[in-house]
């Protein structure tokens, strides 16, 4: 994937969590450290989509930054 | 990014070639087979390593009879200068211009081609969709399943992997709301297990024990408050206690002496028993006396019986001699001799039954000195018994006779009487009994007290973990959360990536048509069909298939410029052979259009069209000859292709 494209994913990615969780109630009781791992977690899956990026190693990445 | 120079060795009809390259307009001219699309071919497997039309192997790229080929482009970004030279079977080779030399920035396999589309944004998709335009492409774009071009779209806006990412992301939100699921499941546990508390019960039975406590220090207080009638209790108790010890002696006593008059009867038979067991003792000794007795007259009666034999041998045989000396017998004497041998031997015989009977009945009389010793054994033991009973009985009588006078003497002091000192006694011993019910009644208190502050320890370790749980519980909700908002923000920025690319191309490729005069009133969509634009004009839609080839091309082209100028352009532009199927006043179109693009991108086309390379005039020309010619023309230029890419 081309580093600007990459970083356009991101950005717009990064913009969606931000609306998200300020228009919708249920996400209301997050911090910004949630959002933070959040996009920290997205970008590390985005830069190193191998195989090696499995559910399990999502979930524990969002548990361990949180 | 422009690029200088194209470089071929065993590349398609190219045995080793160099092609430089200008600025703005490149036209490659020439005629059929002479090589045009290999060179925009090279240039598009260089930069992405695969070739430009989809499904060819490798191995068709390289000059026929050649194992391998290889092809570089020379380039300039960002005012450096590269060489990126790429073989057939998969090396590649980048290089920078230091002053007059080059140095290697890196070589190896595909792996390269990751830091290639790093550094310089060489995407196999991007420059198939918007850079490079090929031969045939058009048509094969517009017969294209929905669903191709939906992938070749995803494919360009990196949505493929967001698809695939956010696959991952759901099923790690199913892994959230198990773990969520768990800990609620532990949570509703443990508070059930922390609803009944015995908090309450504790209370109540540590005011118990304390109401028990005050009961006991009273009656305890008694005693000291009355030490007579303690005194009285005490000799009392010590009294029906030895009493009741020499009950027992008194029981194990007759038990021991069942069967006698008493112990002096067990002793005398004793000494009854040890004598006959001396008695058997030296019946034992008999027998041994006799039974060497008896072996002595079987041998005596044994010889008599062979002598009785050799007597009876010489009668039978009558020679009148005797067999061993040879001295004249006579049969008389012989007779004599073995009458009285016989009578001699019928003595020994009887003396030897006589024996035998003595000894049967020796050993019927010995087989009951076992008996007799086993007997004197328990005998010997009952004694023992007796001994140390009446020992013992004797030391008890003695301490009861003592207790038994204090206790009368006591009574005796007393003014009241032995009957008031009874009554006293009787009361303290209630008092006794009533300290040690209540002091039972602690005890078990006590107990119950010990078992239920377990069971609370337990209850109350539940609770903290109860708590602890609750953080948990508040963790894992948090995190199915971010997942969840991870999930429709990755499904939002699918939808945001499309608006956000395709509607700006929309209006670029609107006015591009515009610009050129066509489709002026047509309004296009390029999200409903995936790329494939869909046009309305004057209210109705228009078919695709039913445009003109040159609508076509042009229509096709401006989507290319279009999606170029929204996802981005390297600086340049391949067209191979744009003005195929075009009228001369659409080539001349066309001709205005590369014109228009070449003042802000280097644009190489390929034809072997002559109104081209008139309209094109002033253009950077590069003429391909014939493949037959071309292979008769061979240049020796050494320079570009490297050893190691080759």
């Amino acid at each position: 994937m081309p580093s600007t494209v990459e970083t356009e994913l991101v950005e717009v990615f990064q913009r969606e969590v931000e609306e998200l969780s300020q228009s919708t109630d249920k996400y209301a009781s997050l911090e910004p450290a949630d959002i933070d791992a959040i996009l920290r977690v997205f970008h590390l899956a985005i830069v190193r989509t191998g195989d090696g990026v499995t559910p399990q190693k999502l979930f524990e990445a969002i548990c361990q930054r949180q | 990014m422009r690029l200088e120079k194209i470089l071929l060795k065993s590349f398609g009809c190219f045995n080793r070639r160099d092609f430089e390259l200008g600025e703005g307009i490149n036209l490659i001219f020439g005629p059929n087979f002479s090589g045009k699309s290999t060179l925009v071919n090279a240039i598009f497997f260089t930069l992405t390593g695969k070739p430009i039309v989809p499904k060819v192997a490798m191995g068709a790229l390289t000059q026929g009879g050649t194992n391998s080929g290889a092809v570089g482009v020379g380039f300039c970004d960002d005012g450096n200068s590269y060489q990126l030279f790429r073989s057939t079977q998969g090396e590649v080779e980048l290089r920078c211009r230091e002053g007059d030399g080059w140095r290697k920035i890196f070589s190896g396999n595909r792996v390269a081609d990751e830091d290639l589309e790093r550094k310089f944004d060489f995407n196999y998709y991007h420059l198939a969709a918007a850079t490079f335009l090929r031969e045939g492409e058009i048509f094969e774009f517009l017969a294209r399943q929905p669903t191709h071009r939906r992938e070749i779209l995803y494919q360009l806006l990196g949505i493929d992997r967001l698809i695939s990412l956010r696959e991952r992301f759901i099923e790690a939100r199913r892994i959230a709301k198990r773990e969520e699921n768990r800990i609620q499941e532990h949570r509703r546990k443990l508070q059930r297990a922390t609803v009944k508390t015995h908090r309450a019960e504790i209370e109540r039975i540590q005011n118990q024990v304390v109401e028990l406590e005050k009961e006991f220090e009273l009656l305890s207080s008694y005693n000291t408050a009355s030490g007579d009638e303690a005194l009285v209790y005490e000799l009392t108790e010590e009294c029906a206690r030895l009493q009741k010890q020499m009950d027992t002696y008194a029981a194990e006593r007759a038990s021991n002496i069942a069967g006698f008059n008493d112990i002096e009867h067990i002793r005398r038979t004793i000494e009854t028993v040890e004598a006959a067991i001396s008695d058997t003792r030296q019946l034992e000794k008999q027998r041994e006396k006799l039974i060497q007795e008896i072996g002595s007259l079987r041998n005596q009666c044994e010889m008599l019986a062979e002598t009785c034999q050799t007597l009876h041998r010489l009668l039978e045989d009558d020679q009148g001699h005797c067999p061993t000396c040879h001295q004249p017998v006579h049969e008389m004497i012989i007779k004599e001799l073995l009458e009285e041998k016989r009578t001699e031997k019928d003595k020994y015989e009887k003396r030897l039954a006589e024996k035998q009977n003595q000894l049967d009945g020796n050993s019927v009389n010995l087989s009951s000195l076992q008996k007799l010793n086993q007997r004197h054994q328990v005998l010997q033991s009952k004694v023992q018994a007796l001994e140390r009973i009446e020992s013992r009985h004797g030391e008890i009588q003695v301490e009861f006779n003592t207790v038994s006078a204090k206790l009368k003497s006591l009574r005796a002091g007393d003014s009241t009487g032995n009957n008031a000192s009874e009554t006293a006694a009787t009361r303290y011993a209630k008092v006794v009994e009533r300290r040690r019910q209540t002091k039972n009644s602690i005890d078990a208190l006590r107990k119950r007290l010990a078992a239920l502050n377990r069971d609370e320890a337990v209850i109350t370790n539940k609770m903290e973990e109860l708590e602890r749980s609750e953080v948990e519980a508040s963790q894992a909700l948090r995190t199915r959360l971010n997942l969840e908002l991870t999930c429709d923000a990755i499904e939002r920025t699918i939808q945001a990536m499309q608006r956000q690319v395709l509607q700006p191309a929309e209006t670029e490729l609107q006015r591009l048509l515009n610009k050129m005069n066509h489709f002026e009133s047509a309004q296009i969509d390029l999200k409903s069909q995936h790329l494939l634009p869909a046009l309305k004009i004057d209210g109705n839609d228009r078919n695709l298939m039913l445009l003109s080839g040159s609508e076509k091309v042009i229509l096709y082209l401006s989507l290319k410029i279009a999606l170029s100028k929204t996802l981005g352009n390297p600086g340049f532009f391949v067209f191979d052979d744009p003005t195929l199927h075009l009228d001369h006043t659409r080539k001349q179109l066309m001709i205005e259009f590369i014109l228009k693009l070449s003042e802000e991108y280097q644009v190489i086309v390929t034809s072997n069209d002559s109104d081209v390379l008139e309209g094109l005039d002033g253009a950077h020309l590069i003429e391909t000859a014939k493949v037959e010619d071309d292979i008769l023309k061979q240049t020796t230029s050494n320079s570009g292709v490297t050893p190691s890419a080759a």
